[in-house]
């Protein structure tokens, strides 16, 4: 099974102010940067508690009729009607086994926790990250500690009109 | 007037050096280095903080000589402890550097280079000092280290200027800051 991040930053490497906003994010997600074309190639999402939460305050919800995995501990909240969501828990290698059984062949890692714990695990292939160009100063890091150094090949850097830059990497194994 | 522009390399996950000061995870390659002359040639100035002076001497030790000056540009080592001639050809500025900025700045000259640490780009950063910013970005995630921006604390927009892509997977972006 394949699993990917695709995700916007600040250039000083956040992707949430510390409550979470996103108001410092281009208005509408900005231009179009590839997030339908990558979704399309996706079969399910696997996100963390903060992550769902966060979502579920927005005006409606964004993933469809997508299969959602949360991570999380304990009980989660209820999903949206027609949004399909289970909730999993257990370590990154586990989700990835279990995910894989049911048939599942390209997952779509987000939230900042959770990238983390998947990318220190080996478990991403793929990382897709738009930088947007602000300093925000303080908040949620993409990236966290890691016990060794993560060699990547860089795939491709596209620039866009409005200061988008993404580049997509690679995480050979 | 002239620009302080902060050009680094980092890793993907922001970090300049390892927490030792080791940049042994650093790609170059003739690409980059035949960009060298042209980037060192638009400054004639470079802006430095104290540990990242003491590490880069460290880490170069044969040319320390040679970098005690950063290759013959006039360079203000910002510090609280190091003693006013206490290294050939650098001045150390230790007290209010934004104020030292701010009227450097306003003499006439090539632009400035802000070599870093961290700290002292993020107080520039703060005081809006600061008109352009450089990465070089290196593929590789660290984990841990000497960090690019910590704890700037304020929000800064930018501006994309350039962005170009290297061979070895370096991705190089240049940005002005709207100051």
């Amino acid at each position: 099974m394949k699993a990917s991040v695709f995700i916007g930053a600040s250039l000083d490497g956040f992707i949430a102010r510390a409550d979470g906003a996103l108001d410092w994010l281009p208005p509408g997600g900005g231009e179009p940067h590839g997030y339908d074309e990558f979704m399309a190639t996706v079969d399910a999402l696997v996100i963390g508690r903060k992550t769902f939460e966060t979502v579920l305050t927005f005006d409606t919800w964004p993933y469809g009729a997508k299969p959602v995995f949360v991570l999380s501990s304990r009980p989660i909240p209820p999903a949206p009607v027609g949004a399909v969501v289970e909730w999993m828990s257990g370590d990154p290698s586990e989700i990835v086994s279990q995910l894989a059984a049911r048939g599942i062949g390209h997952i779509y890692v987000d939230g900042g926790i959770t990238i983390q714990r998947f990318l220190q695990a080996g478990l991403i292939q793929r990382l897709i990250i738009t930088r947007v160009p602000v300093l925000i100063g303080a908040g949620i890091p993409l990236f966290g500690a890691t016990h060794r150094d993560i060699a990547l090949r860089h795939v491709a850097t596209r620039q866009y009109a409005s200061g988008l830059v993404q580049s997509e990497y690679a995480i050979d194994v | 007037m002239r620009k302080v522009v902060y050009s680094l390399t980092n890793s993907l996950d922001n970090f300049i050096a390892r927490a030792d000061g080791a940049a042994d995870w650093i790609l170059m390659g003739d690409e980059i280095m035949n960009e060298f002359p042209k980037l060192y040639a638009s400054f004639d100035t470079i802006l430095i903080g104290r540990k990242t002076y003491d590490q880069t001497l460290l880490l170069s030790p044969e040319t320390s000589q040679e970098m005690a000056g950063f290759m013959g540009m006039k360079t203000y080592v910002v510090s609280r402890t190091m003693k006013k001639g206490s290294k050939p050809g650098v001045q150390i500025i230790s007290d209010n550097a934004g104020d030292f900025v701010r009227s450097l700045k306003n003499e006439s000259g090539k632009d400035i280079w802000l070599f870093g640490g961290g700290i002292l780009a993020a107080s520039l950063l703060r005081e809006r000092l600061v008109d352009e910013i450089g990465v070089a970005i290196q593929p590789i995630l660290l984990g841990s280290g000497i960090p690019l921006f910590p704890d700037i604390g304020v929000q800064v927009d930018l501006q994309l200027l350039e962005c170009k892509t290297y061979k070895n997977g370096v991705v190089s972006l240049t940005y002005r800051v709207k100051n």
